[in-house]
């Protein structure tokens, strides 16, 4: 199977002033056409930021300062400012996390999609426009056409996610990112959502899809694989089915154990104890100790490295040492 | 950062010092401003000459030693008279914001912090009279009353009255707001002792920085006034007089309407300065605008 | 169909506001002290000679039938004449409305056209030469007076350069290079200011609006910089600006008066000081209400653009 998208020891720093918070620390992974990658963690973790240093969409405070991102086997960290630019939209595509606020109030949703087809895919205005129906039509907006002159706010948070959708499939991307596609929407709504990009994800298996997410319970309902990121790390990486059932980081188990619907046990919610770590000040060997029910001396001291527990499920854990 | 420690009163005196630390605009603001102040005050003395005393020795002399900006056509000395000109600019300055201030500070805070009825009753007023027009009510007042200083400042501060109520009463609103606060009345403060000991520090930066503003366009009004003769009456020292006065021999003396002008703009740039730096400091997203 | 509606309510709100406004003005005239009879007759008066221009000029009706007849012959098309040339209001206000309206617009041409590419640029290259150039000449735009700067202009450019003149109007009509050479300095006085305080709110409305989570996914969609600066940030940012316009127009029309008295343009700011100063009361209650036409004509544009601009707010 071959790699569609390969990152490789990305590292992403925050500078502000004398503070240098490493987000992003030496984060590797690999998405294929047609699978559904879900990247969790709890806010906080670096995910996010990873999703956008794939994009090449940092602030000017954060740096990408190591690492290589393959798309094809091009390397999109030696892309200039304007290939980048050309790449972003057409060969990916990034859904962000809240409609309310990610589409522009004064421009119509019709323009907001054509100006895409039109960058990227050089088409004449009524030809866009079409297009743009069929692709409103594809993400389940009622009465396409005549939608098409309306404005963002004439919407339900629901039918914006759909448009944000829309104009980031408009351009057939390679690589879909999914920046918490959910989390800004009401439970009823997710699960429409969540239909959704299930659905594109089987009609267009060219494509392979990178779901941000700190919900389980999403990831349940649409990855294949999944990688688990604490601390700017990935700290385990496997096959969704897998990972429910043996999930061998103690930070993982932890996150599974805090889940409502696991195995419907009366009692107390078992919630993690301590804060996620100030990127800044990384707790030294392995960023989880401190939080860790089984934490041993050599934690401390030893910063772990992802060791393969099983083949396709790895985890940074200096339990599974040999 | 929802808090619900009285975590944001701290003395004023202990932030100003960190906002000068912070902000360099402001620090030069204040200095430029403190210089000019103290020339004022001190004209007297530092004056080299009676700014009313003519000399028909020397008419039209150039700037040098003896008069280091010059002299008019009646040998008077720019110098002395733009120090004794600032007096009169900063008087009407600090008279007009101080007694917009006074007052509307009060008004601004009690109408946003109780709200209802009140806020009703104070506000109706404050927008009837934003509406005139400040040229309108200035020259009126000076064609009825008569032009003077003081007519000026006390126009002013009508004009001023209900832009440094709405600025107090929207920062009121929006720290009455704040965790913080509502955490001290479920302890049981008293509306009064809430007001004074926790809205009030941290509502009045967005008027502070107001009142810097409107105290160099004071000064641009004071001089605007006096140039068209319905503020400042000779023979007293205003800045506008002179360069009103000077127009006539610019031709032969451009110092005498070249130094009051900079004078004005030094005074006004050192208030836009300090409100500059402080807003930059106290509210860069300009969220209490 | 809303747009009816909207202009109906609008010239409905518009009509109380300028009744208030002429009895404010009414008033006011003859609250200050001064007679016009007075200055008419100047050094010649007697009271003989007084009381019989005020029996000519209706003065010596009581104030509320001098009002109502006033009114009367406002609404009939009369708008009285100029009390010492006897000139028709109408024609006066005729001949002096475009001096004024050219230099409020060319004014507001010229600031719009260095004011907002310079604030966009400053605030797309935050610390750049755009961005520092935009803080120094906004930061002195705002202290410098209008008419010192009028002063400056005519002494180094006028008298010092010879270039333009110092005074004196060219209609339009007459002569379009002279009327342009003849208005360059005094719309650059008032450009100026409005400059100024445009440059800084374009300046800091671009920059919130780039901060936006919207700008950001108009650059995931792979746009180029051109269009998100322009058709993504402008259009949002141009919003406040354009209150600010409405806002400002009270400054030029400020403004107008001392610039034209002192480039000596023959507009309405100098004819309402020298009316006002000659108690001229016809043509001074006139300018007053024509002012205040204008206004409501500018807040309307303001807020049919805004609509334009904002589909929330939309009128129609």
């Amino acid at each position: 199977m071959s790699r569609l998208l390969e990152v490789s020891d990305l590292t992403t720093e925050f500078r502000s002033g004398p503070r240098v918070a490493r987000v992003v620390d030496r984060v590797s992974f690999t998405l294929r056409p047609g699978e559904v990658l879900g990247l969790v963690g709890e806010s906080g973790c670096g995910k996010s930021t990873t999703g956008f240093s794939i994009m090449r969409l940092l602030p000017p405070t954060a740096r990408i300062t190591g690492g290589a991102v393959r798309l094809d086997g091009d390397n999109l960290l030696t892309k200039s400012d304007e290939e980048m630019r050309q790449i972003r939209g057409g060969r990916i595509a990034m859904i962000f996390q809240d409609p309310m606020t990610s589409l522009n109030p004064v421009l119509t949703v019709g323009e907001q999609l054509v100006e895409v087809l039109r960058e990227h895919r050089d088409m004449s205005r009524p030809d866009a426009r079409a297009e743009a129906v069929r692709l409103l039509q594809e993400v389940g907006i009622p009465s396409p056409a005549r939608r098409l002159d309306s404005y963002p706010h004439e919407f339900s948070g629901g039918m914006r996610q759909r448009m944000l959708i829309a104009i980031a499939i408009a351009c057939t991307p390679q690589v879909l990112i999914a920046d918490e596609p959910t989390t800004a929407l009401d439970v009823t709504i997710q699960a429409q959502i969540l239909r959704l990009l299930r659905q594109l994800n089987t009609e267009h298996r060219q494509t392979g899809i990178l779901l941000i997410t700190h919900d389980f319970a999403v990831v349940a309902q649409l990855c294949h694989r999944v990688v688990v990121m604490y601390a700017g790390e990935i700290v385990e990486s496997g096959d969704v089915g897998e990972i429910f059932a043996e999930p061998k980081h103690p930070y993982t188990q932890a996150l599974l154990g805090s889940l409502p619907s696991r195995g419907g046990e009366r009692g107390a919610l078992p919630a993690i104890e301590g804060l996620v770590p100030d990127p800044a000040a990384y707790p030294s060997g392995c960023r989880f100790h401190p939080r860790c029910r089984m934490a041993f001396e050599d934690c401390p001291v030893q910063h772990p490295s992802r060791i393969p527990v099983t083949p396709g499920h790895d985890a940074a854990c200096l339990l599974y040492r040999r | 950062m929802a808090s619900t420690e009285a975590a944001a009163y701290y003395p004023r005196v202990l932030r100003i010092g960190e906002i000068l630390r912070r902000s360099r605009m402001a620090s030069a603001g204040l200095t430029l401003g403190a210089v000019l102040v103290a020339l004022a005050a001190f004209a007297p003395l530092v004056a080299t000459a009676d700014p009313t005393a003519m000399d028909f020795n020397a008419p039209f002399a150039r700037p040098g030693l003896a008069h280091p900006f010059g002299a008019d056509n009646f040998g008077r000395d720019v110098f002395s008279r733009v120090l004794f000109g600032y007096r009169t600019s900063l008087l009407v300055a600090a008279g007009s914001v101080g007694l917009a201030l006074l007052f509307g500070t009060p008004l601004g805070l009690v109408a946003g912090f109780v709200g209802g009825i009140t806020d009703h009753v104070i506000m109706r007023p404050m927008d009837a009279l934003m509406a005139f027009p400040a040229i309108l009510l200035t020259v009126s007042f000076a064609g009825v009353v008569g032009a003077s200083t003081g007519v000026l400042i006390v126009v002013i501060a009508v004009v001023y009255l209900p832009i440094i109520a709405r600025t107090m009463r929207a920062s009121t609103l929006a720290v009455r707001a704040e965790p913080f606060v509502e955490g001290a009345r479920s302890r049981g403060a008293s509306p009064l002792r809430l007001m004074a000991r926790h809205v009030v520090p941290n509502a009045m930066d967005p008027v502070l920085i107001q009142a810097s503003v409107l105290m160099g366009i004071a000064i641009l009004i004071e001089a605007a006034l006096s140039f068209i003769g319905l503020g400042t009456q000779p023979p007293h020292p205003s800045l506008g007089l002179m360069l009103a006065d000077g127009r006539d021999i610019m031709r032969d003396a451009p110092w005498v309407v070249i130094f009051p002008g900079l004078a004005i703009v030094l005074a006004v740039l050192s208030f836009n300065l300090v409100a500059d730096g402080l807003r930059d400091v106290l509210d860069p997203r300009g969220a209490l605008r | 169909m809303g747009l009816v509606r909207f202009f109906a309510r609008r010239i409905l709100l518009t009509i109380p506001v300028l009744v208030g406004m002429s009895v404010v003005v009414f008033l006011l005239l003859r609250l200050v002290p001064g007679d016009p009879a007075q200055v008419i007759l100047g050094l010649r008066a007697t009271p003989e000679g007084l009381a019989a221009v005020h029996r000519d000029l209706g003065l010596d009706l009581p104030w509320h039938r001098q009002y109502l007849h006033w009114v009367g012959n406002f609404l009939s098309g009369d708008l009285g004449q100029d009390y010492r040339s006897h000139i028709p209001v109408a024609v006066l206000l005729r001949q002096r409305l475009p001096v004024t309206l050219e230099l409020a617009a060319l004014s507001m041409l010229v600031s719009l056209c260095t004011a907002i590419p310079l604030g966009v640029a400053a605030a797309v290259r935050r610390g750049g030469a755009a961005d520092r150039a935009a803080m120094l000449l906004g930061l002195a735009g705002i202290s410098i007076p209008d008419f010192w700067l009028a002063i400056m202009l005519i002494l180094f450019v006028a008298l010092g350069l010879g270039v333009l003149p110092s005074s004196g109007f060219m209609p339009l009509t007459q002569n379009l290079v002279g009327n342009l050479r003849s208005m360059a300095l005094p719309s650059l006085t008032l450009a100026a200011g409005l400059a100024a305080v445009l440059v800084r709110m374009t300046r800091a409305s671009m920059l919130d609006v780039l901060s936006r989570e919207y700008i950001k996914f108009a650059r995931a969609k792979g746009l180029r910089n051109r269009v998100v600066v322009y058709r993504h940030a402008l259009r949002n940012a141009a919003i406040p600006i354009i209150t600010l316009l409405g806002l400002q127009s009270g400054y030029l029309l400020g403004g107008a008066v001392i610039v034209e008295q002192v480039f000596d343009l023959p507009g309405l700011g100098s004819l309402t000081v020298t009316a006002t100063l000659e108690r001229n009361y016809p043509v001074v209650q006139a300018t007053a209400l024509l002012i205040g036409l204008l206004f409501v004509v500018v807040n309307i544009a303001t807020d049919l653009v805004y609509g334009a601009l904002n589909p929330r707010i939309r009128v129609g």
